[in-house]
């Protein structure tokens, strides 16, 4: 088992319940690939640097996961199918940092 | 109490996730700033780089441009 950080970056026109609908289909997978979400949060609606495939913003997603070295490749595989996932990041890391992240204390 | 504050905040490491501390190593093209001018130490450079980079990618910071 190896500890990854995990960005997903999700469509701007998605609706509440999409977006539900995509973390839980996400999660989904995880769980079926024998990984585990350790910690889960959202940053919200955030303004991109740039645009990335005509989205002047997106939904993130932040988690931590716990999953085998050889599946994160599959899941990331099929992250790249999900049109509606524009953009994804995942970091091996040795330990997970402390949560929550400066990300989410930012929104409230 | 104030200087322990800042001395802790100069001893973190930096990350993509918090991008403030980041933003003051950007030029005004966005940048990179070089070691001649940020005038951190090797070490820290690099991990700058990284953290920008990283930052980059996700559009948390821009290529180019303010």
């Amino acid at each position: 088992m190896a500890l990854f950080e995990h960005v997903l970056m999700l469509r701007q026109d998605l609706s509440s319940s999409d977006l539900k609908l995509q973390v839980k289909k996400h999660q989904d997978t995880i769980s079926e690939l024998k990984g585990n979400i350790v910690y889960k949060e959202s940053w919200g609606l955030r303004n991109l640097a740039y645009p990335i495939k005509n989205n002047r913003k997106a939904f993130y997603e932040f988690m931590n996961i716990e999953i085998p070295n050889e599946n994160i490749e599959i899941m990331n595989s099929k992250l790249n199918l999900n049109e509606s996932i524009i953009r994804y990041l995942s970091i091996k890391v040795k330990k997970f940092e402390e949560t929550p992240t400066p990300m989410s204390r930012e929104n409230e | 109490m104030e200087k322990q504050e800042s001395l802790k905040k100069i001893n973190k490491k930096f990350d993509y996730k918090n991008i403030f501390p980041l933003k003051k190593y950007l030029s005004e093209n966005g940048k990179i700033m070089p070691r001649r001018i940020s005038y951190i130490s090797m070490k820290k450079q690099k991990d700058l780089a990284l953290a920008i980079k990283r930052a980059r990618y996700l559009a948390l910071l821009p290529y180019s441009g303010k």
